[in-house]
């Protein structure tokens, strides 16, 4: 491959002036674009190009002095704004709104692929955030929806990032992780199957 | 009848062209390159739409694995780590040498137990993920060494950046999807008991639908 030296002949040739020797100055750069290469995919395979994407998430300071007074005056949630997302396992996971258990909404295969789950409980959250903005009532007026997510112990950390990232997807602006009651947990047990 | 002569054309290419590219994609690549951290596990993170990422410095790291196995990890800080490690040391008795903690500037995260952290500095880097030392670090109760690792890395961390700092240093969750939740709660449990309120959950993107 070696390209040196194509012009050689040069200095020998007849009838030419007998002169300096004229090398050609071209080089072989194969070997050159070999290791730039090599650089190149180990540069690659190696590089991370986008930061790794996050979920924010902002847990309730807690005080442990203060911690016994808490339970006393927890923070109360009007029943027109609140809405309870209890998740189980197996993907399962039940809503409600106020206190309204009796209309307890079950839905089971709680997954990215099942488009339609995703769907209904959106489309429930949507509309109660229209119902409470188009409240006219001046004393109730500017109510926000506040979720309530209550993980059980058999929910997966998928379920939970999904339902935060339907908080986020449905513009929801106060929700809450809390650990399950023994009511939530009978509610959840009663649900319709 | 008479042979048809191809004229023979050199075969040689000019080089200069592509030398000029590969080293123009070369410059880019060196330029623009951070190095993947040496994660000891990799984890399928769930999807989410947000929008926000994790910033380079002053992140801990806790992986939680498919199994719910922890792991904790600080990256790209090499002279913390090596703070952290000896403050370990000392506060439990680990008997580590000096060339044992330097070993510690240079792992990214890890789940060997207190017990094994000795063999572990002093295993080759390719053996750094035998079960031994993948076993996770103790979240329980009874041996929280997740919170003792938390403890000492913050106490490092703002002594590093010195008494008068209003910075908080956050604090990225990575579990697999498949992770149970106890584990994160437990985990969230630790985490707050070092006043540390603020998480980042790594999550994978997903379209927006």
């Amino acid at each position: 491959m070696a390209e040196l030296d194509t012009s050689g002949k040069g200095g020998h040739g007849k009838g030419k002036k007998k002169g300096a020797k004229k090398t050609s100055t071209r080089i072989d750069l194969t070997p050159m674009v070999d290791l730039a290469f090599l650089l190149v995919t180990f540069f690659m395979l190696t590089t991370t190009f986008s930061k790794p994407q996050v979920m924010d998430i902002v847990m309730p300071v807690k005080d442990k002095e203060k911690q016994e007074e808490e339970q006393i005056n927890q923070t109360e949630l009007r029943q027109s704004e609140a809405m309870t997302i209890i998740i189980g396992g197996r993907d399962t996971l039940i809503y409600y709104f106020g206190l309204d258990t009796a209309k307890t909404q079950v839905i089971g295969e709680f997954k990215p692929v099942n488009k339609a789950a995703y769907e209904q409980i959106r489309k429930s959250i949507t509309d109660k955030q229209n119902e409470l903005e188009a409240d006219d009532d001046p004393k109730t007026k500017k109510i926000n929806l506040f979720v309530v997510i209550k993980p059980t112990d058999n929910s997966s950390y998928q379920n939970l990032v999904d339902v935060l990232d339907m908080m986020n997807f449905t513009e929801v602006k106060k929700y809450a992780i809390v650990d399950v009651a023994e009511s939530d947990l009978s509610i959840y047990n009663n649900r319709k199957k | 009848m008479p042979k048809v002569k191809i004229p023979r054309k050199s075969t040689l290419v000019d080089m200069t062209a592509m030398c000029d590219v590969s080293f123009l994609l070369l410059t880019f690549f060196i330029l623009t390159t951070q190095f993947k951290p040496d994660e000891a596990v990799t984890v399928q993170t769930p999807g989410s739409i947000s929008k926000s990422k994790l910033p380079d410095v002053d992140v801990f790291t806790v992986i939680v694995d498919s199994a719910g196995r922890a792991y904790f990890g600080i990256y790209n800080h090499e002279v913390l780590k090596k703070t952290v490690m000896s403050a370990m040391n000392d506060a439990y008795d680990m008997n580590l040498t000096d060339a044992e903690i330097n070993a510690f500037g240079k792992i990214g995260s890890f789940g060997a137990p207190l017990s094994q952290f000795k063999n572990l500095l002093n295993a080759e880097p390719s053996d750094r993920k035998k079960p031994e030392f993948m076993s996770g670090i103790p979240i329980d109760t009874a041996s929280n060494e997740l919170g003792k690792w938390v403890t000492n890395s913050l106490d490092a961390w703002y002594i590093m950046q010195g008494v008068e700092t209003k910075k908080v240093p956050s604090v990225a969750i990575k579990g697999h999807k498949n992770a149970g939740y106890p584990v994160i709660k437990r985990i969230i449990a630790i985490l707050q008991e070092e006043n540390l309120n603020k998480f980042k959950f790594v999550t994978e993107l997903k379209a927006k639908n």
